[in-house]
């Protein structure tokens, strides 16, 4: 799993995943989120749109930064999602927890 | 029956999880499962996989475990083996993925196992560690895909008799498959138990493997007018159950049960089966009055067993009014030989009485004050397996070896069950093992009522208990026929005073 983080001039953090998110990988993703919450940053953008896997690994580090990044006033939200990847947050629920958009601009509009 | 198994053995480390799922993607694609499927498959893999790299063993200790893949016609099953730390099924929390974002993730991964798979089972094998079966089916053409809703209509209850005519009973032809499937969703529209039975493709490829023995009665126009099964577990298991009977109400009171059931035990008897095994339903005698004129008898009654929510279209009630006691009844085919089994003293007579009936040699041996029989010293650790059927919501428990703890494991096991909503758990012990004799009464204590007794071929019998989970059960609604089965429910009547109603 590669990660790539940006940050747009109004101060939006973008996320691009690209691989496989399962139990050993999401250390990084974790992490990755957690630094950018950690400097403030919480309008979260992941791009998934390269992501072709997730298990239940990769969720647990989303709720954990929507949890935190909720609490600092902004919120986690991810697009471009594969049919099973999709698949995978309906079926967890996470449809409920994080906006799920089809594209980029949906995702970082209207914070 | 397994073809090409394979195995693959990896290290307890998370950088191998691509290998694995690279395994199981392959595998799951050769026995033809879409991309989507094979996806799923993989979830739940890699999820049961996490996590036994990341419970079963203690952080830092080099490891591996298995991972086999398993065809068989009907689809795939995916064993994986570890001989780490003992792991509680029913200790999983469960997840609800309606909360809200303080929601715990605890139990996860399991629940997405249970979502993605259709069997999802563990197995403790003591010493030698722990398996986790999954098995997926092959998502062929269900029957309520393949016809018209109008096609599918349930009988009606006053039908015009079909023309007076001759049937023919034999073995179910593949084509004749969607004309059976057809018949059962008719008859119990889509809530029989066995799912199999709605899958014309999937129920022709377990007849050409044995693993399903379908029969049916063919009128003289050629019309499927009634069907029978013998099913359940493998094509070379010595005792099959019988069942999946159903008929077109236009041939109704022409004896084609009877006579299909008799082709049923005649093709089991020249297969070589040492038994056929029946379950049938309570809320009504119609069911048993076949099986005993054909020679099965009770020895077991399983109380509570089906969900009210299973309806049995124009035979008796129109819905179930509780949920719904079946029979265990048996024909053997063949002389079993002799054995021993040890029965709690309390439930020596009426086991005595149940193998007298069934005519089959056992030899009940006395324990208690008069006995000299000393049992060999227990291990530490049992030998039980959990199974959830979950279509009914029922559990069981299998005691293969007592260990030292057991009455405390099988009741920490069965409270967990029953704060999951299980409605009914059974526990199954060895008959073939003295300490059934001493313990059988310590979890009759626990709440524990009889279900009788399941006697196998080879002698290895087993003694059935039954724990309902609050599941008000009106015994007096329950019809049995059979002098046996109403000693059976006698005896759970004078346990439960009548009415069971567990707190």
């Amino acid at each position: 799993m590669k990660l790539a983080t940006s940050v747009d001039e109004q101060g939006v953090a973008l996320i691009e995943v690209q691989g496989e998110v399962d139990a050993h990988t999401s250390g990084d993703l974790d992490k990755a989120l957690g630094d950018l919450l950690a400097q403030k940053h919480s309008r979260l953008v992941l791009d998934f749109s390269q992501v072709g896997y997730v298990s239940s690994a990769g969720l647990r580090a989303l709720l954990r930064a929507q949890q935190k990044a909720r609490k600092l006033g902004g919120e986690v939200r991810v697009f471009g999602l594969s049919p099973f990847v999709r698949q995978v947050f309906e079926l967890a629920g996470f449809d409920r927890l994080l906006r799920i958009a089809a594209t980029r601009q949906e995702a970082v509009a209207n914070w | 029956m397994a073809k090409d198994p394979s195995t693959l053995t990896v290290p307890n480390d998370t950088a191998y999880l691509p290998v694995i799922s690279a395994y199981v993607t392959a595998s799951a694609a050769q026995v033809g499962f879409s991309e989507d499927e094979a996806n799923r498959i993989r979830l739940a893999v890699d999820e049961a996989c996490t996590n036994v790299i990341e419970t079963a063993f203690e952080p830092g200790e080099e490891a591996t475990f298995t991972v086999a893949c398993q065809r068989f016609e009907a689809g795939l099953r995916v064993i994986i083996a570890d001989q780490g730390m003992p792991f509680n099924p029913a200790a999983v929390a469960d997840y609800d993925p309606q909360a809200g974002l303080d929601r715990e993730l605890g139990g996860l991964g399991f629940y997405l196992m249970k979502q993605v798979m259709d069997e999802v089972r563990f197995v403790s094998k003591g010493r030698e560690g722990k398996e986790l079966h999954l098995v997926k089916y092959l998502e062929r053409g269900n029957i309520a895909t393949l016809l018209s809703a109008e096609e599918l209509q349930p009988y009606e209850a006053k039908v015009q008799p079909a023309p007076p005519g001759s049937y023919v009973f034999r073995l179910m032809q593949p084509a004749e498959a969607i004309e059976v499937a057809r018949c059962v969703y008719k008859t119990y529209g889509y809530t029989y138990p066995g799912e199999h039975v709605y899958y014309p493709e999937r129920l022709s490829e377990l007849n050409r493997t044995g693993e399903q023995i379908s029969i049916v009665a063919v009128s003289d126009k050629g019309e499927v007018a009634g069907y029978c099964a013998i099913f359940g577990g493998r094509p070379d298991d010595p005792i099959r159950e019988l069942g999946q009977a159903a008929v077109d109400p236009a041939h109704r009171g022409r004896q084609i049960i009877s006579q299909l059931v008799q082709r049923a035990i005649d093709e089991a008897r020249a297969r070589g089966l040492a038994g056929l095994c029946g379950e049938p339903v309570t809320n009504h005698p119609f069911s048993q009055q076949v099986g005993l004129k054909l020679g099965f008898r009770d020895s077991a009654i399983l109380l509570g067993y089906i969900p009210q929510s299973v309806h049995f279209k124009k035979i008796g009630a129109e819905a179930l009014p509780q949920r719904e006691t079946l029979l265990y009844c048996l024909l053997p085919l063949r002389p079993w030989p002799a054995a021993q089994v040890y029965a709690p003293p309390p439930h020596r007579p009426l086991l005595e009485r149940i193998y007298a009936d069934l005519g089959i040699e056992r030899h009940t041996v006395a324990v208690g004050e008069t006995s000299k029989l000393v049992p060999r010293p227990r291990p530490e650790q049992s030998l039980l397996s959990t199974r959830v059927l979950s279509a009914i919501n029922v559990a069981r428990l299998e005691i293969t070896t007592y260990g030292q703890y057991v009455t405390t494991e099988v009741e920490i096991k069965r409270r967990e069950l029953c704060r999951k909503g299980i409605a009914c758990v059974h526990l199954d012990l060895p008959l073939s093992d003295p300490w059934t004799a001493f313990l059988g009464t310590d979890f009759e204590a626990q709440g524990f009522l009889l279900a009788g007794v399941l006697p196998k071929a080879d002698g290895q019998d087993v003694l059935r208990l039954q724990y309902l989970n609050d599941v008000p059960i009106d015994l007096d609604k329950i019809h049995v026929v059979s002098e046996v089965g109403q000693e059976l429910l006698a005896y759970v009547k004078r346990k439960t005073g009548g009415v069971k109603r567990d707190t």
